[in-house]
């Protein structure tokens, strides 16, 4: 399951070696999401990635180079929910205006609940999501597709609106994972939906 | 630290611990042979900017999750040869190959309309991979040489490269599950096998490449941008 999920793009920001390679490593062993993490080791380097590519957290220690400027940062790019790395009890007072914080004490499980949480926050929940399989309309939709017709000609024939069979054609390719034309024939040639 | 590489250490060391920096070496130009040469030495023989190549190679090394140096440290030149050389080994060699392998194991039945589809497939593919590397090399690259001669072009949106590598990727992977899901039984196994080897290792080496570009060759580019427009 994991390979097709999304990647999560993270920014690890923490000058304690030990501590750093451990976030690295957890964050990239997550089972519940994909993520690409990678450390930098300045600011100028956080700064020069973050102005050319969108991330979808940044973890990074209130401590780093020196102290990090929280505000600056969120300024500049406040797309990012910016987590706080505590290692020690003392810096939870330095928590304040960070997304969430993270203790050296958390586990896997915490950090995998709170980007759940993030998401969860940003984005409607989703539908359902129904199990691989198509449903017949979806199939008698896959069929019409697969020999060439376009949504309109499609939506002619079997007396829906374009705007149904749009939404029909998103779920085949999101059930499949097959978002090709010669791929969705693939499929249909190989579960004889359809014969050459 | 002693879990990167520095210029002091052994060349050949490198090699012997992680076999994949051997493609950074054949991009930048350095052949094999170097005896007991330190990293240092044979970038310097070679008249390649070692901060470049390390930051690169321990990159890599650390499974693209350091960056060991400064972009700003970097030489933007150096970078755009090997990117370049990069577009030269997956246009002229790797994808080539991988057609012609995968035209050989499913050649053996011809007539199955399957494999007919998953050469489309492939096609699709190859045309997009080649199309986003020629584009790369129409618009990013001019714009990196005019840097490095001072200009800069304020017409140019650097944020909107980075998304294009996403593209590639996912049909790279629905190509990889067609031919394992449905690829036609009569196939020929063993080619088969080797064929679906081949597209992981370029799956891979692809990867290596949009990340390099996209952690270290663009956020370098940024820099270089922001120096000249400060520069005044």
């Amino acid at each position: 399951m994991k390979a097709d999920k999304e990647t999560l793009h993270i920014l690890v920001a923490e000058d304690l070696p030990i501590l750093q390679g451990g976030i690295i490593s957890l964050l990239e062993h997550l089972t519940s999401v994909h993520v690409h993490a990678v450390a930098v080791q300045s600011l100028q380097t956080l700064y020069n990635l973050s102005a050319v590519r969108t991330f979808d957290f940044l973890f990074v220690s209130p401590h780093f180079n020196g102290v990090f400027d929280l505000a600056e940062f969120r300024k500049r790019y406040p797309q990012t929910p910016c987590i706080a790395i505590v290692n020690n009890l003392g810096m939870l007072s330095e928590v304040k205006g960070y997304y969430r914080y993270i203790t050296i004490y958390d586990d896997a499980d915490k950090v995998s609940r709170l980007i759940e949480q993030y998401q969860a926050d940003c984005t409607e929940a989703p539908l359902d999501s129904p199990p691989d399989q198509l449903s017949s309309r979806e199939k008698e939709i896959l069929i019409e597709l697969v020999k060439g017709l376009s949504n309109k000609e499609v939506s002619d024939r079997l007396c829906l609106s374009v705007y149904t069979v749009m939404t029909h054609r998103r779920n085949i390719c999101r059930k499949l994972k097959i978002h090709s034309l010669s791929g969705l024939t693939i499929y249909a040639l190989s579960n004889k939906l359809i014969d050459m | 630290m002693s879990n990167y590489y520095t210029a002091s250490d052994r060349m050949s060391d490198l090699i012997e611990d992680n076999y994949s920096l051997l493609q950074v070496l054949s991009r930048f130009g350095m052949s094999l042979g170097f005896g007991d040469q330190t990293v240092g030495e044979v970038c310097e023989s070679s008249q390649v900017d070692t901060a470049t190549f390390l930051l690169i190679i321990n990159f890599i090394h650390s499974g693209y999750t350091q960056l060991t140096d400064d972009v700003s440290n970097l030489s933007v030149a150096a970078l755009l040869d090997y990117l370049r050389q990069s577009h030269v080994y997956f246009l002229d060699y790797v994808l080539p190959r991988i057609h012609q392998d995968l035209h050989s194991a499913l050649q053996e039945n011809p007539e199955n309309a399957i494999n007919h589809l998953i050469h489309q497939q492939f096609d699709n593919y190859l045309s997009s991979v080649e199309k986003h590397m020629r584009y790369e090399e129409r618009t990013l690259f001019p714009y990196v040489e005019q840097l490095l001669r001072h200009q800069v072009d304020s017409t140019f949106e650097l944020q909107t490269f980075s998304k294009h590598h996403h593209a590639i990727d996912d049909e790279l992977r629905e190509l990889k599950k067609i031919l394992i899901k449905y690829s036609p039984v009569d196939t020929n196994r063993t080619k088969l096998n080797a064929l679906l080897y081949q597209i992981y290792d370029c799956e891979k080496e692809l990867d290596a490449h949009c990340k390099a570009e996209d952690y270290i060759f663009v956020p370098a580019v940024h820099d270089l941008k922001e120096k000249i427009l400060h520069e005044g």
